[in-house]
Formats: C-alpha cells, sequence, structure tokens
C-alpha cells in the first residue's frame, strides 16, 4: 500500500471552477487483484489431487497487477476541450505517449428543487437525457423533462425540478501508460512503487496518487504466493492430534504437482 | 482495562517546550501483511499435504497469523503503536478489552512520499530523527506556474518549514519515535456438548465481532491563562482477516449436515463442529 501525505492550508486541489479544465484518474484494479480468488483455489486443488492441466505457473493464475517486476497502470486525464494544451508528468515512473478518445458515460443526476447539477468528467455534449421517474416541480406537480445544457462539468436545466435524471454525454480522455519499476531495495524501506501523477496546463492543473494494486510492496509480482511460514496447531479437541502409534507412515509428495510418489506404513511393535 | 504511562526524553533533540506548536499523539495500527490474512497457494499446499498425512487442515494458521489455541484458550496478540509529537510530555494508553504489555521503544525507518499542497509548515505524523527530503517533481505556484523549489527546514523534531507555499512533491526518510504496545485477548472458545439428559449446552464464551479500541490521553499545551484540558485519540485495533476467519468458524461449532436415509424419507440430522469436526449429536427423523 502507498502511503502519500497531503496536507493543505484551504482546498486548492481543484483550483477554481473557471480553471478547473483538466481531470486526471487513474484506472481502477480489477477486482480481487492481487488475490487468489476461490477460482485460482479450485483450480489448484485440481491440479494438485487430479492432476488436471492447464499451466505450470501458479503465480501466473493470480492477477498481481503487475507486469514482470514493474507495476503499469493506465493514468485517465480528461480535458475540457480539445485543444487545452497542457503537460502530464510523474514523480516517478515512465509515462507513455497518450492515446486519445471519445468516450460515452452515463450518470444518473439528483435534483433536488435545484435546475444546476454536476458530472463527473468535462463533457464535450449531451447525447440523451431521460427522466427516472416522474419530476416534480416546487407544487409537487408533475412536470416534463425541462430543457439541458451542459457546458464542462455543469448541467443546468431550464427549471428546477425534483427527481433523477439520466444522461448519456460525451467525453474526451486521454490515456497514458504508467510503468514503475520497484525501487532499489538496498536502498528504500518501504513504498516501493509510490507515485505522483500530475498535469498542469496555463493557470491550472491536477495531480493524484497513485495506488499500487495490493500487496505490491510484498509480493512484487508472486503475489499468489508468501514466504512460507506458516504453521499447525493442534487444539486439544483436534480429533487428528497427532498420537503415538503403532505405525510409521511415509508420505513422500512432488512439490510442484503434488503426485504421490510413495506411501509406506511400517509397523512397529511394542516390546 | 489496562493502562500505561510513558515519558521517555529524546537525548540530542530539540523537543523543547518553546518549540512545541501542538502537542498530540497518533495511534497507528499495525501493518499486516497480506500473507496473514488472505489464503495463498502456500497456505492451501500446507493444508492438502497435512490432510493428506492426516493432520486436519483446521489446524493450520497462516504465517504471522496472531492467533494461538492451547488448552482451549485462543489467545490474539494483537500490536500497534504510538506516535508522540514529541518525548517531552507524559501520555497514558489503554485498551477496551485484553492486557497490554510492556511497550517497546521503537525507532524505525519510514519513507514516503509527501505532497506540498500549499502549505508553509507540515505537521509529520511522529517525531523523527535523522530526516531526509528529496524532490520528486518541480514546484509550482497556485497557477501552476513552475516555480522556485521552497528551502525546508526541520522545526523541532515533527513538523518540516517551507520558505514559501507550492504544489510539489518529496520523498521523505525519516526515523520514526515511538512505541509497539501489543495487547493481548484470551478468548475461551465456545462449544456445545451432549448432556446427560441429551440436551445440548453451550459453554464457553462466543467469539465474534472481536473489537477492541485503543486510547491514548494526554494533558493538552496549556492555554493562555495556563488552563490544560485532556486529550484523547482513539484508534480501533485492526483484527487481521485471519483471526476473524478463524474464530467464525468456532462461531458456535454446530452446523447441521443432513443425510436423507435409504427409504427416501427418513432423515438423520449430524450436528459437528466446524472447529474440529467432531460429531456432536446425531438425530434420527422418520
Amino acid at each position: 500500500m502507498n502511503q502519500t501525505i497531503s496536507i493543505s492550508l484551504s482546498n486548492p486541489r481543484r483550483a477554481s471552477a473557471s480553471r478547473d479544465l483538466l481531470m486526471l484518474e487513474q484506472r481502477g484494479w480489477r477486482p480481487y487483484t492481487g488475490y487468489v480468488t476461490a477460482a485460482n483455489a479450485v483450480a489448484f486443488l485440481g491440479r494438485m489431487l487430479y492432476g488436471e492441466e492447464t499451466d505450470n505457473n501458479w503465480s501466473e493464475r493470480t492477477d498481481c497487477g503487475m507486469t514482470g517486476e514493474d507495476m503499469v497502470t493506465g493514468i485517465f486525464a480528461y480535458p475540457a476541450y480539445p485543444d487545452l494544451a497542457y503537460q502530464i508528468a510523474a514523480s516517478y515512473g515512465i509515462l507513455s505517449e497518450g492515446v486519445r478518445e471519445e468516450i460515452e458515460q452515463e450518470e444518473v443526476l439528483q435534483f433536488s428543487l435545484e435546475d444546476e447539477a454536476s458530472t463527473k468528467y468535462p463533457s464535450q455534449g449531451i447525447i440523451s437525457a431521460e427522466p427516472l421517474g416522474d419530476l416534480y416541480d416546487a407544487g409537487g406537480g408533475i412536470v416534463p423533462i425541462p430543457a439541458i445544457s451542459i457546458e464542462q462539468d455543469k448541467v443546468t436545466l431550464s427549471r428546477a425540478v425534483y427527481g433523477s435524471i439520466r444522461i448519456t454525454y460525451r467525453v474526451l480522455r486521454d490515456t497514458y501508460i504508467l510503468t514503475v519499476t520497484r525501487r532499489d531495495p538496498e536502498t528504500t524501506v518501504e513504498n516501493f512503487y509510490s507515485s505522483v501523477a500530475y498535469a498542469w496546463y496555463d493557470g491550472g492543473g491536477d495531480w493524484l496518487t497513485v495506488e499500487a494494486p495490493p500487496g505490491a510492496d510484498e509480493f512484487d509480482s508472486e503475489c499468489g504466493w508468501s514466504s512460507g511460514l506458516g504453521s499447525a496447531t493442534w487444539p486439544d479437541d483436534e480429533h487428528n492430534r497427532p498420537v503415538s502409534s503403532g505405525a510409521d507412515r511415509r508420505i513422500v509428495i512432488e512439490y510442484c504437482s503434488g503426485v504421490v510418489w510413495s506411501d509406506k506404513t511400517w509397523e512397529t511393535f511394542e516390546s | 482495562m489496562t493502562t500505561q504511562s510513558l515519558s521517555i526524553a529524546l537525548t540530542g533533540q530539540d523537543t523543547g517546550a518553546d518549540t512545541a506548536l501542538e502537542r498530540f499523539v497518533r495511534l497507528e495500527n499495525w501493518a499486516w501483511k497480506m500473507e496473514a490474512q488472505y489464503a495463498n497457494y502456500y497456505d492451501l499446499y500446507q493444508m492438502l499435504t497435512g490432510a493428506r498425512g492426516g493432520v486436519s487442515a483446521w489446524t493450520y494458521v497462516p504465517a504471522d497469523c496472531p492467533i494461538s489455541v492451547q488448552d482451549g484458550v485462543v489467545t490474539v496478540a494483537l500490536p500497534f503503536y504510538s506516535y508522540p509529537s514529541s518525548f517531552d510530555f507524559s501520555y497514558s494508553v489503554s485498551t477496551s478489552i485484553g492486557t497490554l504489555g510492556e511497550p517497546t521503544r521503537i525507532s524505525e525507518a519510514r519513507e514516503f512520499d509527501l505532497v506540498l499542497d500549499h502549505a508553509t509548515r507540515i505537521v509529520l505524523p511522529y517525531a523523527v530523527e535523522a530526516p531526509s527530503l528529496e524532490w520528486q517533481s518541480p514546484a509550482f505556484d497556485r497557477d501552476w506556474r513552475v516555480t522556485d523549489q521552497p528551502t525546508i527546514t526541520v522545526e523541532g523534531n515533527n513538523s518540516l518549514r517551507l520558505s514559501h507555499a507550492c504544489w510539489g512533491v518529496v520523498r521523505l526518510k525519516c526515523l520514526a519515535q515511538g512505541y509497539l504496545h501489543t495487547v493481548q485477548i484470551r478468548l475461551v472458545k465456545q462449544t456445545t456438548e451432549e448432556d446427560e439428559n441429551g440436551d445440548l449446552n453451550t459453554t464457553g464464551y462466543k467469539i465474534e465481532n472481536l473489537a477492541c479500541s485503543a486510547t491514548a490521553a494526554w494533558q493538552s499545551l496549556p492555554d493562555e491563562a495556563g488552563n490544560t484540558e485532556l486529550e484523547t485519540e482513539v484508534l480501533e485495533v485492526e483484527v487481521p482477516r485471519c483471526v476473524e476467519d478463524y474464530l467464525a468458524t468456532c462461531e458456535d461449532g454446530l452446523p447441521v449436515m443432513d443425510v436423507i436415509g435409504p427409504d427416501g424419507k427418513s432423515k438423520t440430522v449430524v450436528y459437528y463442529s466446524t472447529c474440529t469436526g467432531n460429531i456432536i449429536h446425531t438425530t434420527h427423523n422418520a
């Protein structure tokens, strides 16, 4: 987990509405990144118990969010208009060239007798709008959906209403690939992959703390495995608690495949 | 509840009251590793090979999971830190449950990115020794124009002073000064047994929703009239998932397994302990 501490006197993160022309966002890690999922476990046991062949590298079955030794993630920049000239950088790591695309974004906006709302991303234009349920005016009367205009992230209705409106709008998005190489463990204590992405233009900018995938510092690209220090304990009432027995049994199992090589029992007799 | 009082003076440090602008104690959870909280292939392999060797997989405790079972008593050891803003005042640490052991004075190497978000003074999360700073970005003014990087000086031993405000990223390396505390919580497992009348009786504590809070308390700096007041910091001590999972399997020790008889109508109900696998009780319904 990255640790970045941000302290501010006011709230300068988004400088001001008029200058708020660029927004940064990190592409989210897929669910279960860094974890052994139930499906992973079933596949692993299938191989161990029944010799099911799938692939030979168990760590590859778990999505560690890493590419080899590097953390690779997507950084999205959303400019308010196509000609916005901005620069982007990261405090640590290498950013690729940006790839621009126009995407459709869907949002549900809530109005409580208001005629304005904000979208999450700066808009390039509205595609559609539909009320979710009825819309009401100040007197409680049902009203048709008012005319909607949108500029950057500001949505304006022709009249104040109470209700929800789902809108679909166009968003300009530049995608950058950030590659972060693990810091030298000889000189680094923790937060091996931490980085801050920032972008700026004439008069404003935005930044974000890059989130590393879960367990990145701990496992690197081997998130499915551990250092292997687990141990067995035997509660008093454990019915399989080892006891002195009249036989010794030795089972030899091949470590990687789990195939039982031999299983021998030697009877021992008390003299 | 157990309480400890702590007061240790650092030597060679500028911790005088005249430089102390504020006084606080920050509590911080132990950073549990993922391998202590979530099963991985190694754990599965150990449980599988154990089961093949005749040892129940229930007995396996993942690496670094702070739980032990002895004589029917589950002991959970939960560490946490306290970081005072300086070492020239006393404070107490207590926990809502469990027994606090003797604290250990620590000086841990820490390293993190610090975003200078137009502040001219930054209070660090702990008192530090041997701090070093390295710029990771240019400095920007409020209009995001590149500006001179300010001079950064360490004030007291717990804050940074910048010669002028800017946005920028610096990497701070330091030795964090504080204490490591460990609270030991002993729990008697809840078990269900059949008595001589054939009734099921449950004994022991129900060990679910384990929650422990730690509180640090200290006297504030005197105000203009010389008055002080008691200030506190509370931390919900993090319980690793492996502990919760272990305790959850022993929550009531009474899951039910139904078996339909050979005639397709009669039903056998088997009660067994999820902790041990032992059959506790069996009933037959025609």
